[in-house]
């Protein structure tokens, strides 16, 4: 019995390949255009030395099943990513780490006679255990004496979004929303500060390669070179650069505004160790394989889900919390399965891209086993305005299970909070609280944790 | 002797100056603004990498020396030490 093909709805660019996918596995139909990198890739061994040094996901070819799209000549079949995330979710670090594998990868691929011939950030997905080049056929045989064809791509997409977080501020990443094919160079160019954009690590890919896009300067004079000598000494040289030009961008996050920020403050310490051990204990029962968690903070909680080997993806709208999350993942927290995602989630992130079906809203990316929404939605109320039967709505498309800690107006972090607001505020009441969430879930249990904030578990009913 | 080194370094200097102008008489003649229609970015960036193209080569071989007298040094102490 095998269920329907479903064309992935962000795979329709290249016509050397396609991806679709058939009972649960991701698959990638080769067609003739994509033959002969595909063969000789996998003839020298690339596929192989690359998944070897951790750059590549994993792959395997099989026979074409009778429902691959027409044409298909070769069929691969991977295992399905816990969950894809995008460029505009991801912390500053992930960012560039995804382009230091684009680097690694292509210092690999030159000496062998072959190269990226993309450089997309949406081709570099977390697969619980690091960062990976998802897109196989973004490999291929060199083309000599030829510049790297992806160098335009690679900046828009990499150098432009870190150097203008980096020398501008961290929250223009957001603006990838907008640039879902990477930054126009000549607005990254103008918006980092004047003397930074001549650094010479910036200047030549970034502030003069914006003039080259500008001017039509190529068109001119490309013509005479029918062939631009580029050789494979010059492609290295070409990445160093690239590499050095990456390596030396930092976001200092302790900058304003970021200064005040302390990993812990947000927390308090009531229930703090009751909370820890119930979030343990929920786990533990229901074993959830993915687990999202809303407003994760620094992952306290997300980092105890992820103990009991669940796929955690830990949101949360401040981007020094997933930078000071994903750094750990690579120190102390080596192993645990944690994708740290920078969300404002009273805006999650919509359909985007061609069609609105390119890339994936959050809301498409679920239902997540287990939503854990802990001191989290009184921001939410509070903060935004948003009331708290629409949030139980929300909250029932997102997860089949849900841990909700409810926080009431007497808690004195809320008191505090609300003094500096203003009394005028939406209904917000335990009572109301529990016939909002009453609509759409069953209540498994209730824990008081403290004397003003208690732990529900609930069930997504008719899920 | 001494005259003669001075006029070497004097006109090693003027060497330089003269380099930097014509460096900066170029980037200033490519970053001058003109009136060329916009046509296909794509092809300024492979423009730009074919004129760094003798630039990044010389980087790569740096790169290669770079670590050849690591190498070597590193080689040239663990001997001094035995």
């Amino acid at each position: 019995m095998t269920g329907p093909m479903m064309q992935d709805p962000g795979s329709f660019r290249d016509p050397a390949n396609l991806v679709f996918s058939l009972n649960g596995n991701v698959h990638r139909a080769i067609f003739a255009p994509g033959v002969q990198d595909y063969v000789s890739a996998k003839n020298e061994g690339v596929y192989a030395r690359l998944a070897e040094a951790g750059i590549l996901l994993l792959h395997e070819e099989i026979d074409p099943p009778p429902s691959a799209p027409e044409g298909t000549l070769y069929c691969l079949r991977y295992e399905a990513l816990p969950m894809i995330s995008y460029p505009w979710e991801w912390s500053f670090s992930m960012l560039k780490d995804a382009a230091l594998l684009h680097l690694d990868a292509m210092e690999i691929l030159l000496p062998q006679g072959f190269w990226l011939r993309d450089g997309s950030a949406i081709n570099v997905q977390y697969d619980g255990r690091g960062l990976r080049l998802i897109d196989t056929l973004s490999i291929g045989l060199k083309k000599k004496g030829h510049p790297w064809v992806a160098y335009k791509q690679f900046c828009s997409h990499f150098l432009a979004p870190l150097a203008l977080a980096a020398h501008g501020d961290v929250r223009t990443l957001a603006l990838w929303r907008e640039y879902v094919d990477g930054y126009p160079l000549d607005l990254a160019a103008h918006m980092i500060p004047f003397p930074k954009r001549y650094l010479s690590r910036l200047f030549i890919h970034l502030t003069l390669h914006a003039r080259f896009q500008q001017k039509g300067w190529g068109d001119r004079r490309i013509g005479t070179y029918e062939t631009p000598r580029f050789s494979e000494s010059s492609l290295l040289g070409l990445t160093r650069s690239l590499r050095h030009a990456i390596a030396g961008l930092r976001w200092n996050e302790h900058s304003s505004p970021w200064r005040q920020y302390h990993p812990a403050q947000n927390y308090g310490d009531g229930g703090l160790l009751l909370k820890k051990q119930h979030v343990d204990r929920i786990v533990g029962v229901l074993k959830p394989k993915i687990v999202w968690d809303l407003g994760g903070n620094t992952g306290e909680f997300s980092t105890i889900a992820a103990s009991h080997g669940s796929f955690v993806v830990s949101i949360d709208g401040d981007p020094a919390c997933t930078e000071h999350l994903y750094n750990r993942l690579k120190g102390d927290l080596r192993g645990k399965s944690v994708l740290p995602l920078t969300m404002n989630l009273a805006n999650p992130t919509p359909a985007l891209g061609w069609n609105e079906k390119e890339r994936h809203s959050l809301r498409a990316r679920g239902p997540a086993d287990l939503v854990t929404a802990l001191a989290f939605i009184h921001h939410l109320v509070f903060s935004h305005n948003i009331p708290l039967p629409s949030i139980a709505e929300w909250l029932s498309s997102i997860g089949n299970h849900v841990a909700v800690e409810y926080v009431s107006e007497n808690d004195p972090m809320v008191s505090r909070f609300l003094r500096a607001r203003g009394d005028e505020h939406l209904p917000y009441s335990q009572a109301l609280f529990e016939s909002s969430f009453a609509r759409r879930f069953s209540i498994l249990e209730r824990t008081q944790l403290t004397a003003s904030r208690s732990l529900y578990l609930l069930a997504r009913k008719g899920g | 002797m001494s005259d003669k080194t001075q006029k070497t370094r004097r006109e090693d200097e003027l060497t330089t100056y003269f380099r930097a102008a014509v460096i900066v008489t170029l980037l200033l003649l490519i970053l001058s603004k003109n009136a060329h229609a916009y046509l296909d970015p794509g092809a300024g960036s492979m423009f730009l990498q074919g004129l760094f193209a003798a630039f990044f080569a010389v980087l790569a071989y740096m790169g290669i020396f770079r670590r050849r007298l690591k190498s070597w040094w590193r080689h040239f102490i663990a001997k001094q030490k035995e």
